[in-house]
């Protein structure tokens, strides 16, 4: 199991690119064509609020 | 009458609904804190220009009021701006009132101001731990450290009970800024008192590390702090004074994630040319300017909420505070990245430049953006029908403007000539000026830089005015702004 360890000491060097690959999941999920209108409509809830009083 | 009738109920709900007696408590402190920030920022600009006005007593030399300044506009002015726009925030757009009742509420602010006192009192009488943007000692640290948990609890637990699905993303900003301005705190404070009675005490880190923590927690707390609470805000209320949504909710997503993910290791660029390895320093200078993308995919988001808009930036002095914030926001956060550049760097740091880059970012920023939100929240919060005036808006805007533009201009030539003049050579390769030719030199720049100051500090006191006449419920009687322009052009 010593190799397992040093695999993820290797691994563990990386971690610019695991963060750049989780940015860029990020980026693609957000930008994802099918989610455009659900997300874009959370633009409106400062807006909506039924409580304004003037 | 039905309809009158039905929105007095629905006044009744709202008030039950939301705590708003802490957010008006939050933004009075706002203008306090303000106006004594600025007033300091004023005198010890003068004392610079001036010496003698250090006054001969420990207790009013530069040293001293410095901290005072930095500290009221920071966390005094700031601090408080921030308590009242999330606390306002966080309720609104969760559709929930504030967790922890209205006993912890207060307890925040109370904790919160009384902070804010025992930090200030400590600078004049001299006790400090010597760490920029944390300079109270330990008894102070705790005690921040307890009332900030608690605003974490309100404000997760407020977010918990929301009836709103979806966390707005000005609530992810505001988090942000809470949690981590908690560890930075917790960790860059961790220090031994010499003893339980005593002020002072020693910090735990010593060395290069001392100095990479110490600027790990002050570069972040520009980032948490100063960056992503105000981005919470803008977020907001840019929206909802512009009535309408953001110009893309998709890129404040992005926007906030890049921010996460490259801020935190950007403060080595404070220490360039320093003891610090020298792959730490290139490894804070190429996160630092990779930051150009977030700041500008921000700053796009923010003004373009404008787009189809912008003839209300003429009518409204209010968005315009706003948007010009978030210009200024562009604006510094471009400048910042390229003064962390090493041969940048190696003129700009220690010089006047970098005063003038803290202050774009300020007063043009964080300033600008807490205004528009002040006067925005005072009718809304006391129910007013609108602003007292809002020509007297127009006239803060541009007297503050030429303010900043004064302060950061002088600054700007002050600093560069400050840095060549420390570089020159003569031909024998000795240096070419004494420290004290170029304090001589940068005389009349102090001079303009406190006539800015006092240009800002006017602006802040006609907010004030305005403010307390709309908490009174006066209203100016003046033509709206633009009117008389509007009605002598022919109608389209």
């Amino acid at each position: 199991m010593e190799w397992l360890q040093d695999f993820a000491i290797w691994l563990r060097q990386l971690w610019v690119l695991w963060l750049m690959l989780l940015f860029l999941g990020v980026v693609a999920w957000v930008y994802w064509p099918r989610r455009k209108d659900k997300l874009e409509r959370h633009g409106r809830i400062p807006l909506e609020d039924n409580n304004e009083e003037t | 009458m039905a309809q009158s009738a039905v929105a007095s109920a629905e006044r009744v709900t709202a008030r039950e609904t939301y705590n708003e007696d802490v957010v008006r408590l939050f933004v009075l402190a706002t203008m306090f804190w303000g106006v004594a920030a600025f007033t300091v920022g004023v005198f010890i600009a003068l004392q610079l220009a001036y010496p003698e006005l250090n006054l001969g007593f420990a207790e009013t030399t530069f040293g001293r009021l410095r901290p005072l300044h930095t500290s009221g506009a920071i966390f005094g002015f700031g601090g408080n701006a921030l308590f009242a726009t999330s606390l306002h925030v966080v309720q609104r757009t969760c559709r929930a009132r504030l967790f922890g009742g209205d006993e912890t509420a207060l307890f925040l602010f109370l904790g919160y101001q009384a902070f804010l006192v025992m930090a200030g009192l400590g600078y004049v009488f001299g006790i400090t731990q010597s760490r920029e943007y944390a300079e109270p000692e330990w008894y102070v640290d705790l005690w921040l450290a307890i009332v900030w948990v608690a605003y974490l609890v309100v404000y997760v637990g407020t977010i918990m009970k929301r009836r709103e699905p979806h966390i707005y993303v000005a609530n992810w900003f505001f988090l942000a800024f809470i949690v981590t301005i908690a560890m930075l705190h917790i960790v860059n404070n961790l220090a031994v008192p010499v003893s339980i009675f005593g002020t002072k005490s020693y910090s735990l880190f010593s060395g290069v590390q001392d100095a990479i923590t110490q600027w790990w927690y002050g570069h972040n707390a520009v980032g948490f702090f100063l960056t992503a609470g105000f981005l919470g805000m803008m977020y907001y209320y840019i929206p909802k004074r512009a009535e309408r949504p953001v110009y893309s909710y998709r890129l404040s997503i992005i926007h906030f994630w890049a921010l996460i993910f490259l801020y935190i290791w950007a403060g080595p660029h404070h220490l360039h040319y320093t003891s610090l390895p020298d792959w730490t320093q290139t490894l804070g200078m190429v996160f630092s300017v990779m930051l150009w993308m977030p700041s500008w995919g921000g700053m796009i988001n923010g003004i373009m909420t404008l787009s189809g808009a912008w003839d209300k930036l003429r009518t409204d002095p209010v968005l315009r505070f706003l948007v010009v914030s978030v210009a200024f926001y562009g604006m510094s956060t471009f400048e910042g990245p390229v003064m962390s550049i090493k041969p940048v760097n190696a003129l700009s740091h220690y010089t006047d430049w970098t005063i003038g880059h803290v202050h774009s970012g300020a007063l043009g920023w964080v300033a600008f953006v807490s205004f528009g939100a002040v006067y925005f929240l005072v009718p809304h919060l006391w129910k007013r029908e609108r602003l007292y005036s809002l020509k007297l808006v127009s006239y803060h805007f541009w007297i503050a403007t030429v303010g900043i533009v004064l302060y950061i201009t002088s600054m700007w030539i002050s600093g560069i000539m400050q840095g060549l003049m420390w570089r020159s050579y003569d031909r024998l390769g000795f240096l070419q000026y004494s420290f004290v030719e170029t304090v001589e030199a940068m005389h009349p720049f102090y001079v303009i830089r406190a006539l800015g100051g006092i240009f800002f500090l006017t602006g802040a006191l006609i907010m004030v005015y305005n403010l307390v006449r709309t908490m009174r419920g006066e209203v100016r009687e003046e033509t709206p702004v633009l009117a008389g322009r509007a009605a002598a052009r022919p109608a389209e």
